[in-house]
């Protein structure tokens, strides 16, 4: 039998007065005392301890909404509450905060770098063929290129390389669908190539007379096939959802969630380039042709862009040319 | 003629609000939290919210006693999953029927019942001394309130809005109480659009402003040679983005802040008056350091920021009452003859915590 009290304060729940009490186990029972009023009695079964939520008042709740409320949170563990195990002994310590900050750290990491890209990749392949041409012609409509119309004939001999590299690439791919658009690059885009998720794919006039050889072509367009046939840009869209999405639930919400999502997008993409690349080294060898291809085109749009003093987007997101062409020379060993 | 000896009247005095959280056990709270939601898939998240509220509540002291909340888990968690669901069927659904976007669509006809449902359960959660604040099931004013105002912002071309922040502090004020004392919004329609067309002012002098500045700035750079920065797209666009959103940002908590402290001096509660004194200076340099804190730590200042910004809030709001207010409130009858210490049974099936 234990007779130890504590003193705090007791409301009746009826109106927001209240009286200082002490409060005691006794046999079972919870016994209330008040100065000059009968003490009050409940059954430990239908009396309700509060968990207890770091150094806050502790609560204690009877029926009919009276409560009972002491700081001496110690003294309320020590004598009223049988089950000892409680999510506070894990908040008590800065050394249970520090384990979980350094636990969760650690999960984070591995989450973010083994198991969404896997799981990013699944989705990406749920999403229905329907879908991703709704996305794409959307994205189109969205950066509204013209056609490319001057009829030099210079020009004409450009298009003409376009058309043989997406011919090549066809044939390659009989199953896939695949559509080739020329567009004026203009100041927007430049010298430029670039594959939507359903397969069209967007060539500028500069680039294509930038690079000479419809081969080179065909190894850049090979490079966006990579990224259609692995879906990166659906990839993209998942992981930036994804990651934004975690973030909000850690934060509860608010402007920063968004701004880490788009920085975090950032990095991920350069390792779809070079998996692009080796898709692109692998197809051309299987044509008979060489990696060195697509080396020689990130060369000239390179050297096209230090002339005229920008970078091209082609190139804005993807790793160094220098450490692609490193790279791209392992597939043309004999 | 009065015979009577005229009673004086007690004098009335300034409560401050008193918040005595700190960081520190804060951190340990939301990082326990965090691990637990993390390892449950999301569903501790529900039961992390009951305590990080009780934290925050119990630490929020008006003449000495604290505030209490009293959620439960179980309906935060059925709230959570019904959002999700919609949430999904909205979102995934159409990217294979898009036709039953509408249909989905159509469910925004809820929303006004859904803002009552979360406030009766915000409201109804929390307490102060025991009693019970409250909010009615009022629909037929909720969709009155929330339609007129779409309609006659619609017949006006937009101009409707610069009453919608009126609209919606009188429905939410009228419609709440403290146990069975309902509160009183004395607030005039010409107070709220004057906020609105300040903050739009704002917006146009800050722009102006930090355009010309940025302007001015590129030119100096020009004129002592440093072209590369006035000709690097980088530096334009962060110049740019900075002064938008920085714009944005000034203006969103100048409009916020003028609006609280006006929603606390026109709410009153029988002879209780209240007042906030939120600055906007104060408040931006302070949001400003609480964004710059969880940058620089990887987001692990964010439970240091909350509470800055909940002292912030307390710091600043005053309850103005005669010291007997504070034992004259009772409880509303409903809650009485409810079931008592579960303290759930007064709230059916559809009210659930919506996150207000």
């Amino acid at each position: 039998m234990d007779s130890k009290e504590v003193t705090g304060l007791f409301f009746d729940g009826h109106d927001s007065s209240f009286k200082v009490a002490s409060l005691r186990l006794y046999g079972g029972h919870f016994e209330l005392t008040r100065d000059g009023l009968e003490p009050l009695r409940f059954t430990q079964s239908s009396v309700n301890i509060r968990e207890r939520v770091g150094d806050a008042p502790r609560v204690i709740e009877f029926p009919g909404m009276m409560h009972f409320e002491t700081p001496q949170n110690d003294f309320v563990d020590e004598h009223f509450v049988s089950n000892r195990w409680s999510v506070y002994l894990l908040e008590k310590r800065w050394s249970g905060a520090v384990l979980a900050a350094l636990f969760l750290v650690t999960f984070t990491a591995l989450v973010y770098f083994f198991v969404l890209p896997g799981l990013e990749l699944r989705v990406a392949w749920m999403v229905p063929q329907k879908q991703l041409t709704t996305l794409s012609q959307t994205v189109l409509k969205y950066f509204s290129l013209e056609e490319v119309q001057r009829p030099s004939k210079k020009l004409a001999e450009s298009m003409a390389r376009v058309d043989e590299a997406g011919a090549k690439l066809k044939s390659l791919f009989p199953n896939e669908h695949i559509e080739i658009l020329k567009r004026e690059g203009g100041a927007r885009f430049k010298a430029n190539a670039f594959a939507l998720p359903d397969g069209t794919m967007v060539v500028t006039n500069e680039l294509a007379e930038i690079l000479d050889e419809p081969n080179e072509i065909l190894a850049v367009l090979l490079h966006e096939m990579g990224h259609v046939m692995f879906r990166h840009g659906v990839q993209q869209i998942i992981h930036a959802t994804a990651v934004s999405g975690f973030i909000f639930t850690l934060t509860g919400g608010g402007d920063l969630s968004s701004i880490a999502g788009m920085l975090i997008t950032q990095s991920n993409s350069r390792d779809f380039e070079r998996q692009a690349d080796a898709f692109a080294a692998k197809n051309l060898r299987k044509l008979g042709l060489k990696a060195e291809l697509l080396s020689q085109a990130l060369r000239k749009l390179e050297k096209s862009a230090k002339d005229k003093e920008h970078v091209p987007q082609f190139l804005s997101t993807h790793p160094l040319t220098s450490e692609r062409e490193e790279s791209l020379k392992v597939y043309d060993r004999p | 003629m009065n015979s009577e000896i005229p009673v004086p009247p007690v004098p009335e005095q300034k409560y401050p609000i008193v918040f005595t959280a700190t960081a520190g056990e804060y951190f340990r709270i939301w990082i326990v939290n965090l691990v637990l939601t993390v390892l449950t898939l999301g569903i501790y998240s529900a039961w992390a919210k009951v305590r990080s509220k009780r934290y925050f509540y119990n630490h929020t002291k008006l003449n000495n006693s604290n505030f209490d909340y009293h959620g439960d888990p179980i309906r935060i968690l059925k709230g959570r999953l019904i959002l999700l669901a919609l949430a999904l069927l909205y979102y995934v659904i159409p990217l294979w029927v898009p036709e039953l976007r509408f249909v989905v669509l159509s469910l925004l006809i809820l929303v006004p019942a859904i803002i009552i449902r979360g406030m009766v359960f915000a409201m109804t959660n929390t307490s102060y001394r025991g009693i019970r604040f409250g909010f009615e099931r009022n629909y037929k004013g909720a969709y009155s309130t929330y339609l007129k105002g779409l309609l006659i912002t619609i017949v006006t071309i937009g101009l409707g809005w610069l009453m919608m922040p009126f609209w919606h502090h009188r429905f939410i004020v009228e419609n709440s109480r403290v146990g069975r004392t309902p509160f009183e919004f004395r607030g005039k329609g010409g107070d709220y659009s004057r906020i609105v067309l300040k903050g739009f002012g704002l917006m146009i002098l800050l722009l102006l402003v930090g355009g010309g500045v940025m302007y001015g700035s590129f030119f100096l750079a020009k004129t002592f040679g440093l072209q590369f920065l006035t000709t690097n797209k980088f530096v334009i666009a962060a110049a740019a983005v900075f002064v938008f959103y920085g714009t944005v940002g000034v203006v969103y908590v100048y409009t916020h802040a003028k609006a609280a402290n006006l929603f606390w001096s026109v709410t009153h509660l029988q002879n209780v008056r209240f007042e906030s004194r939120y600055n906007t200076i104060d408040l931006v340099t302070l949001y400003l350091g609480n964004i710059l804190a969880m940058i620089f730590t990887l987001g692990l200042a964010y439970p240091w920021a909350r509470i800055q910004l909940a002292k912030y809030k307390a710091d600043n709001t005053f309850v103005i009452a005669q010291p007997t207010a504070f034992e004259q409130l009772v409880q509303s009858e409903t809650l009485r003859t409810g079931e008592g210490a579960a303290g759930d049974t007064f709230l059916d099936f559809w009210d659930f915590d919506i996150g207000f």
